[in-house]
């Protein structure tokens, strides 16, 4: 993985030696709040209902052991034991005191992480593919060019102050892990009809108050002409986009209002225009392949072909063959495996680590997995290099840590926002639904009946719970000082993404597990066969036989009618 | 039984990030119970502006509704209740979190 040089290091303790300052100027009074707050924002710092939360980036969702083994110190010194992973591969700390923010962001820097761009109107952190370099379907490791767009722009002054925020996803593989159509840039690396390796760039998808699927901006960018055209895009946008409204001033608006073929044809001439400054390349190649050498792949280990570990475990230990069968995945070497270590047992905080967690994995990770960590954008821990031989022993040392829910992909497996236990932006709370769920469909062999599902939730339109592309999606508002839930339906977050339709009217929190279990009874009455997904059944069947599930006393309303519940999202905009 | 029985000010605390109230001597208090109340508009503005002069103890100063129930006062909505008594979740516990820490992460609603 990427090392810090002389550079980086040397620009990191800069940044932090300027935030202590700007904190010690603000504690005697020399800054306002007014001031200080795009400061402190700028380093990751929010203010949330209880305290201040630090927003620590995880560039592209990838971490080592002693980096890991540096939050667990941290959540313990200066939070209360534990973090939160979210939805964008970062981790949050929610209980951090001012007078510590900068102590933090120096111990941060002793790893080489920061919490710099984790928040304001700037390129946020980049996220990938969390099974990037090891999964078997992959073209290419997303992640050089992941490293390749964070150094391009952290601190880039031309896109500081952009209308709003941006954020840049990459996949290196067709099977879209890193919900690139969310994201105001995606890249999909691909090989064109001459077997070179590029990009398609999508352009102008987003979740939040005004869902939108990503388009294809341009169907094939070369390597070399990566960083021009984003550069043109962002121009494009830097110059378009709305200031004049907050709800309307993300790059998806711009491209909706300017339409596609319009927006592509601003671009392509501020890339030809680039490209004629740049002579065709801003890129150094052998910057780019110093890059990926950080990435090259770890140094597998010889197998041992009469080695019986993994079968012998297998065969003797169900609980093992359950989590064999839920939490692994095809590694690109067929003697290894990719393991995501899930952070939803049953009834805990989807997201949340404590620190002995974070270092159980570290530990996991430097004696077996070639000291790799990733972390999902589905709130999960991945190690992406482990010897199936290793399993067991890594499955004992999981279940020591309360790490070897068997789940993902099922019901259990829960995307949710901090929503109101936390966030001072939410409307209604998202971690207790997500727990009361959890707890409802535990058995595991009901969850496995049920088979895939993604149930995400968010608890407000900001959409940081991805309700829209779950398979049910449940959004949180407020309804007159109550706590009522939206449900949507159909949702993917996939290569083949989908916004979930809305279903009808909202409950009140205690209904939701009910309506949950009225649309699982409906699936399971109708699907064609176990092999038929919910969302398979849902695309088949349509909404019609799961909205008169959700609401058996009524007929639902016609497509297109405005629901009770709609003036809540209408507001959003 | 609970009636609307005016505003009070809340805010956090710059150092701390606590939530904070004010109370009538223009103190701040982490016991809501303790905070001044407003019993009008006029009134409300007031407790506001003497809160807005603190802005080197505070963070975003602003008013909250409060109702008369079995405790003296409690907050009119949902929000404001999670902010005063704290995440209804029992979060994850390390093994070093103190039990103070651990009694003090979690209160049902």
């Amino acid at each position: 993985m990427y090392r810090y040089d002389e550079f980086d290091t040397e620009f990191v303790r800069e940044r932090v030696s300027r935030f202590r300052a700007q904190i010690e100027r603000r504690v005697s009074g020399a800054l306002t709040e007014d001031e200080f707050k795009p400061l402190r924002l700028q380093n990751g710092l929010y203010l949330q209902l209880h305290a201040y939360m630090l927003r620590v980036a995880i560039p592209y969702g990838t971490l080592n052991g002693a980096q890991m083994r540096q939050l667990a110190m941290i959540a313990e010194r200066w939070d209360r034991g534990f973090g939160h992973f979210t939805t964008r591969q970062n981790i949050q700390f929610n209980w951090i005191k001012l007078r510590d923010a900068a102590d933090i962001l120096s111990a941060l820097a002793d790893v080489g992480m920061h919490a710099i761009q984790t928040s304001g109107n700037c390129i946020r952190n980049v996220t990938a593919d969390h099974f990037s370099g090891a999964a078997r379907d992959e073209i290419e490791d997303p992640r050089p060019t992941a490293e390749l767009l964070r150094q391009w722009s952290t601190d880039h002054p031309e896109f500081a102050f952009l209308p709003r925020k941006f954020k840049i996803a990459v996949t290196g593989s067709p099977n879209d892990r890193a919900v690139t159509k969310a994201h105001d840039i995606g890249l999909r690396m691909q090989r064109n009809e001459r077997g070179d390796v590029g990009y398609e760039v999508i352009v102008g998808g987003g979740l939040g108050r005004t869902p939108i699927v990503g388009k294809v901006v341009r169907e094939f960018v070369k390597k070399a002409d990566l960083l021009t055209y984003v550069e043109a895009i962002l121009r494009v946008y830097n110059l378009f986009g709305r200031r004049d409204n907050k709800y309307k001033a993300r790059i998806k608006i711009l491209v909706q209002e300017t339409g596609l073929d319009d927006f592509r044809s601003q671009v392509e001439n501020e890339f030809q225009a680039l490209k004629s400054l740049n002579n065709g390349a801003a890129v150094d190649p052998s910057e780019r392949v110093r890059i990926e050498e950080y990435f090259a792949p770890p140094a597998y280990k010889t197998i041992d072909e009469t080695d019986t570990t993994f079968k012998s475990a297998l065969s003797a230990d169900s609980a093992f063959r359950e989590w064999v069968e839920r939490n692994l995945s095809e590694h690109r070497q067929p003697e290894y495996t990719i393991v995501t270590v899930s952070l939803k047992s049953i009834g805990a905080v989807p997201g949340d680590a404590s620190a002995d967690q974070m270092r159980a994995v570290a530990d996991i990770a430097e004696s077996f997995a070639h000291n790799e960590i990733r972390i999902s954008h589905e709130q999960n821990v991945v190690l992406p290099h482990v010897r199936k031989r290793d399993l067991p022993e890594i499955f004992a040392r999981l279940q020591q840590a309360g790490l070897a829910e068997a789940n993902v992909g099922l019901i259990s497996d829960i995307i949710a926002c901090p929503g109101m236990d936390y966030c001072a932006l939410a409307t209604a709370r998202s971690i207790p639904i997500a727990q009361n769920i959890a707890r409802h469909f535990s058995d595991p062999s009901y969850a496995k009946t049920i088979g895939e599902m993604k149930i995400k939730i968010s608890g407000c339109v900001n959409a940081c719970g991805h309700h829209h592309v779950g398979h049910i999606g449940i959004l949180g508002l407020d309804r007159g000082g109550v706590e009522n839930y939206q449900i949507t339906l159909g949702g993917d977050h996939t290569e083949a993404m989908t916004i979930g339709e809305r279903a009808g009217r909202g409950f009140a929190a205690d209904e939701v597990v009910p309506a949950i279990q009225r649309l699982i009874d409906a699936y399971l009455a109708r699907r064609s066969g176990p092999d038929e997904t919910f969302l398979m059944a849902y695309r088949r069947l349509g909404a019609g036989p799961f909205k008169t599930a959700l609401y058996p006393d009524k007929q639902p309303l016609p497509k297109g009618t405005q629901s009770e519940c709609a003036s809540f999202a209408g507001a959003a905009g | 039984m609970t009636e609307r029985c005016g505003h009070i000010v809340s805010a956090n605390d710059l150092f701390e990030g606590n939530v904070v109230y004010m109370k009538a001597c223009g103190a701040w208090t982490k016991s809501l119970e303790e905070a001044a109340v407003a019993a009008d508009k006029e009134a409300a503005k007031e407790l506001l502006r003497i809160a807005h002069r603190q802005v080197d103890r505070v963070v975003g100063p602003y008013l909250i509704a409060v109702l008369n129930s079995e405790r003296a006062i409690e907050p009119s909505h949902i929000r404001e209740k999670l902010r005063d008594t704290g995440p209804s979740i029992v979060p994850i516990q390390s093994s070093t979190t103190s039990h103070k820490e651990r009694e003090g992460n979690h209160v049902s609603l």
